[in-house]
């Protein structure tokens, strides 16, 4: 466990940083697709 | 109705002589299939015994079908009333669907007398007697759903009366029945993580085949009332402008599945830990799929719903049904069996390509003999709302 690929590759809690990511990003994502949207 | 005048009755047509020469092409192959045995026409063998016909006619099929329950759970269960112009369309394709599927099993299995065996002695253990139940209850429901539209064209004021009563009910048992078989398609290939690549297996399959059901179903409701209001102009009972609105609806739900379903997908990677495979060419081919037929579509949906553009959603729903078709095939058969020496390898027949086209095409031709007579993409004069 000594280097980032290790890290990625040697165990799993590379899925709650990757949980974590999807959450945040699902709010952007929601803006941009509703922003005009709502505008209107 | 439309504007559109209805056009003058011609028999030879371009798609008329396309369907006429499949139809006479797998006339011989049909015969072959059931008089010389499955392997007269496939390339399959004992490594091998999934090919193209489970993964296209039946995978993929059932997934493309999902548009019934979808549509029917919006517009009856959520009262989304702005859609109900394509919920009977929808039911409709849903409905042939399955029935093709399950020609599509019969040519696969063979010996169709074998049949009731499933319900006389039910593996009541098995994913497959679920699917199999599931299937046949569904395509029942599915009928029932849309028999209102049949006893308007006979006239049946009374039976009409009956299936619109009862539509609720079987709205609410067909999303029960596909929720579960949806996902119980994929759920059969927990039994073989030592066969399917680990890119595409994992404990969560059935989630995935379940979501990606309903982003299917809605790619294919939206680019079938493309194709209806192109060719069928005529019978469709609402103008461009509002279904560019329903368009746009089904554009903005389908981003949010293919979003939600690519992030799922991703956290399946992690999860089973499988990320040293993305560097293999078939890590590489599971990206094509993932970033060439999820997220792409799942962008260009979210540029198109943004900027209000119906022709952009339909090009991403027709690369949504790509993307499932492709999907189907990897887990039935592309990505199974991965680690087979390369001479004992698959790849399907012409005769199989032929005989999927054969259902593909009746499935079109018997929809357009339904839809130019029974009320399907419009309202009957002697009824009002469709439901």
């Amino acid at each position: 466990m000594e280097t980032l690929l290790d890290y990625i590759f040697e165990t799993k809690k590379l899925s709650y940083i990757v949980a974590l990511i999807l959450m945040i990003g699902s709010i952007p994502f929601w803006r941009f697709l509703t922003e005009r949207e709502e505008k209107k | 109705m439309s504007d559109s005048a209805v056009p003058e009755k011609k028999w030879i047509t371009p798609f008329n002589v396309f369907a006429a020469v499949v139809f006479v092409v797998s006339l011989p192959l049909i015969y072959l299939r059931w008089f010389h045995g499955i392997g007269s026409v496939t390339n399959l063998n004992q490594d091998v015994p999934w090919g193209f016909w489970i993964g296209f006619d039946v995978m993929a099929g059932v997934a493309l079908a999902a548009g019934g329950y979808v549509m029917a759970t919006a517009v009856h269960l959520f009262g989304m009333k702005e859609y109900e112009p394509v919920v009977r369309p929808a039911i409709l394709t849903g409905f042939l669907g399955y029935v093709l599927v399950i020609i599509g099993v019969g040519f696969d299995l063979g010996r169709p007398w074998n049949a009731p065996h499933m319900l006389l002695q039910p593996g009541l253990a098995s994913i497959l007697f679920l699917v199999g139940l599931h299937v046949g209850l569904y395509c029942t429901t599915q009928f029932v759903e849309i028999s209102p539209a049949l006893f308007e064209w006979l006239g049946w004021k009374k039976w009409r009366k009956i299936a619109v009563s009862i539509t609720l009910g079987a709205t609410i048992f067909g999303v029960i029945l596909s929720t579960l078989h949806q996902s119980a398609l994929g759920a059969m290939l927990l039994i073989t993580p030592t066969k399917l690549h680990p890119l595409w297996y994992s404990p969560f399959i059935g989630l995935f085949f379940f979501v990606s059901s309903i982003a299917a179903g809605l790619a294919m409701v939206t680019f079938e009332g493309m194709l209806s209001h192109k060719f069928m102009g005529y019978r469709v009972g609402i103008d461009q402008d509002r279904l560019d609105r329903i368009t746009l609806g089904l554009g903005k739900a389908t981003c949010i599945t293919l979003g939600t379903y690519f992030a799922i997908k991703l956290l399946g990677v992690a999860h089973g830990h499988t990320w040293h495979f993305l560097g293999t060419p078939m890590g590489l081919w599971f990206l094509v799929e993932m970033l060439g037929f999820v997220l792409l579509p799942c962008v260009l949906y979210l540029v198109a719903y943004r900027e209000q553009r119906p022709k952009l959603v339909r090009f991403a729903a027709f690369i949504t049904v790509m993307g499932i078709i492709l999907n189907r095939l990897n887990v039935s058969f592309i990505a199974f069996n991965w680690q087979l020496p390369h001479d004992k390898g698959y790849f399907p027949a012409w005769t199989e390509f032929w005989i999927s086209m054969l259902f593909v095409t009746a499935g079109i031709v018997i929809y357009r003999w339904i839809v130019s007579r029974m009320p399907i993409l419009d309202n009957h004069p002697d009824y009002g709302s469709i439901h």
